[in-house]
């Protein structure tokens, strides 16, 4: 008898199992489906299906006064509200020509840095909570929770502030914000040595995460990715630095590129790492623009029958998660003619499958967290 | 009810008020333990804690339960039947005071881990037995996660008996003194590391904080499961706490010689206090480990330790006789 061992390894195949995760789950960032392909533990094959959370907001812009409708840019992201606002506004004063003064282009540097440091302590809070650290968790909101309180204070919200207006912002900072400001940031300088101790330099997070999804620097410039993610990978693409907007060519910070510290370049350890670190910068930047804060109006007059000429406009900044642009066409008429936007989580929605590949089903709540995809603003 | 035989008519009398009290008892402990631990866990993390129901918020442990007792599906009675029967067994061998260590045998240490191995079994066929991958997965890592735990508990329990030339109970209580200098924790400098192995191993065994690993099966019940998921959790380690301070920090003793048995289960309780309050600060500041982490960790760090701890005491006994 003849044993063809070879033969008959050939002929064995590997059955793959699908599994269906959300459109509600505590692994998923958001509302969305997500269509697996299982090889046992690993993730073969995946697929996104987006559509829980739509809600026209572009057609909506469309229908409403130019200056009406930064209300819904606000909802781009209800966390990172500033950021759909300013980039809105910035394609629209392009088009006015409008030239916000420099104490608005402070105001709105002060508030977009604020809103980067909220964002990315909700964003270590959640890693934390996607690794089920409570601790760390508990700390981070707590944090965040005074960065709330200040935007109370400026703006009367801590969520989908409605502060960005055409040629500045709604009013000036409030009595004692300034000064608030400050002692927040000595105060987050200090939490930031905490927060690297529990979380970048915690021997178990850096074996919880350290090589896990890693993103090498040419796959992440093929995959057109942006923000802490690339940057983390080690291509130092931040509008704020290579393109600068608003008044960010006169300040002085550092961007950050990940390092490989807790396992490779590029890995989540980085994504976690590059935030914290980015945290540090803002509060630099912040310190700058309070030291420099100049006396004058904090909006253009606007004339009552000013209207936005036709044309089209194309603006772009950068958010807590990425690069973000809008592009905005007038015909002349008292409410845009077409508004889009391109989100940093919607192309991260675009390559997930590639993202996903090949890692485990216990890691896919930390991997997902690490890459920091908001479904509001990818499913708008 | 030392020395009695198996299946005497007292024997079994015995053990059926045994398996009562303890039942009756468990419930009451159990929330007593979870409010503390739950305060405990709370205010390292800088927030209150349970604080509505009952005093100070100490019947939240009961309100929790009430609650999914009222929810999800039905109890999948079938389901859950040998979970119960495993981990409810040991009930009859709690070393719980001087009158109440039930059963007794030459090998009576070992049944604690024979228990804790029937338990892990289950959880491995009851994930092959469901429908879904997830679970079939949850039921594999639990096995493979108990049986790797079990294994260097099982040489901390060897390494004991090499000092101890015994492995009945009753044998290793009667060897601890009432004062901590006379427990078997400070006998010789290896009975450390064969406490801390079987006391870590127990944790991950039972996958208890820091070791409640994503294996599953048993957080992927809702309402009434999960109640009697949590309940046989929480007995789990309590029992396993039990054993740990029976066979390592002199049982019911501590600083009275003749106590009364109530005195006695006191101690008992105060002790394993201690060690589950340990265990919740030290979960504070960890992570939930992937199962195959956790294996691992027993692989490559406890098991190492628990041969070091074996190699120690045997040398220990040679030379100390």
């Amino acid at each position: 008898m003849t044993f063809t061992m070879s033969h008959e390894w050939e002929d064995l195949k590997t059955q793959t199992t699908p599994l269906q995760i959300g459109p509600f789950h505590r692994a998923l960032p958001g509302p969305f489906l997500l269509h697996l392909e299982m090889d046992g533990e690993r993730i073969v094959g995946s697929k996104a299906e987006t559509g829980f959370l739509f809600r026209d907001l572009e057609r909506t812009m469309e229908s409403k006064p130019w200056e009406t409708a930064v209300v819904f840019a606000d909802r781009l992201d209800s966390e990172t509200s500033v950021f759909g606002e300013w980039v809105y506004l910035m394609a629209v004063e392009q088009l006015g020509p409008l030239t916000p003064p420099l104490r608005a282009q402070q105001i709105r540097v002060l508030l977009s840095e604020m809103t980067r440091v909220s964002a990315h302590l909700a964003f270590l809070a959640r890693m934390a909570r996607a690794c089920d650290f409570q601790t760390a968790e508990h700390f981070l909101l707590r944090d965040r929770e005074r960065w709330l309180d200040l935007f109370e204070l400026q703006t009367g919200a801590r969520f989908c502030h409605h502060f960005f207006r055409l040629g500045g912002v709604a009013h000036d900072v409030t009595d004692g914000f300034v000064e608030r400001i400050l002692e927040a940031c000595d105060l987050m300088q200090l939490q930031l040595k905490e927060i690297r101790d529990l979380m970048v330099f915690h021997p178990a997070f850096m074996d919880r995460v350290g090589y896990m999804a890693v993103l090498p620097q040419d796959r992440a410039k093929t995959l057109g990715l942006s923000g802490p993610t690339v940057r983390a990978s080690q291509i130092p693409l931040d509008i704020r630095k290579t393109q600068p907007y608003g008044i960010y060519s006169q300040l002085n910070w550092e961007m950050v590129l990940g390092s490989g510290e807790g396992g490779m370049p590029g890995d989540a350890h980085d994504r976690v790492w590059v935030r914290i670190e980015e945290i540090g910068q803002s509060l630099k930047l912040m310190r700058q623009v309070c030291a420099q804060l100049e006396v004058g109006p904090f909006r253009q007059a606007i004339e009552n029958n000013f209207k936005i000429p036709a044309g089209e406009a194309y603006a772009r900044i950068e958010s807590t998660r990425g690069t973000l642009t809008c592009h905005v066409v007038s015909n002349g008429g008292p409410t845009p003619l077409r508004v889009q936007f391109q989100t940093p989580s919607t192309q991260t929605f675009e390559v997930l499958p590639e993202l996903l590949q090949g890692e485990r089903l216990e890691d896919l709540g930390i991997v997902l967290a690490s890459f920091d995809i908001s479904v509001s603003e990818a499913d708008r | 009810m030392t020395n009695a035989t198996f299946w005497s008519w007292s024997a079994m009398g015995q053990w059926m008020g045994q398996f009562f009290f303890v039942s009756a008892c468990l419930i009451p402990v159990s929330m007593l333990f979870s409010f503390i631990d739950r305060r405990l866990v709370a205010t390292v993390q800088a927030r209150v804690g349970p604080n509505r129901l009952g005093p100070h918020g100490t019947l939240q442990g009961a309100g929790d339960i009430l609650k999914l007792l009222q929810k999800g599906p039905r109890l999948e009675f079938g389901f859950w039947l040998g979970a119960v029967v495993w981990a409810f067994g040991s009930v009859l061998i709690l070393p719980l005071s001087s009158k109440q260590i039930g059963v007794d045998s030459e090998l009576s240490v070992f049944w604690p881990l024979a228990f804790l191995l029937g338990t892990c079994f289950w959880e491995g066929f009851l994930g092959s037995g469901r429908r879904y991958l997830s679970r079939w997965l949850a039921g594999l890592r639990g096995l493979a996660q108990g049986v790797s735990a079990l294994f260097p508990a099982f040489i901390s329990v060897l390494a004991q008996g090499a000092t101890a030339s015994s492995f009945s109970t009753q044998h290793w209580l009667s060897r601890q003194s009432a004062w901590p200098s006379g427990w078997a924790l400070l006998e010789h400098p290896f009975a450390w590391i064969n406490f801390m192995v079987f006391w870590i191993s127990g944790l991950m065994a039972w996958g208890w904080s820091p070791f409640e690993t994503f294996r599953g099966l048993w957080s992927r019940q809702g309402g009434v499961n999960f109640a009697m998921v949590t309940i046989i959790r929480f007995y789990g380690i309590l029992s396993w706490l039990i054993f740990t301070v029976a066979f390592f920090l002199g049982g019911w003793k501590f600083g009275i010689e003749e106590a009364p048995e109530w005195i006695e289960m006191l101690i008992v309780l105060a002790k394993v206090l201690v060690l589950f309050g340990s265990m919740g600060i030290v979960r504070t500041m960890f992570f939930r480990l992937r199962a195959d982490q956790a294996t691992s960790f027993a692989w490559e760090v406890l098991t190492p330790l628990s041969l070091t701890g074996l190699l120690g005491s045997l040398t220990w006994a040679l030379l100390h006789g």
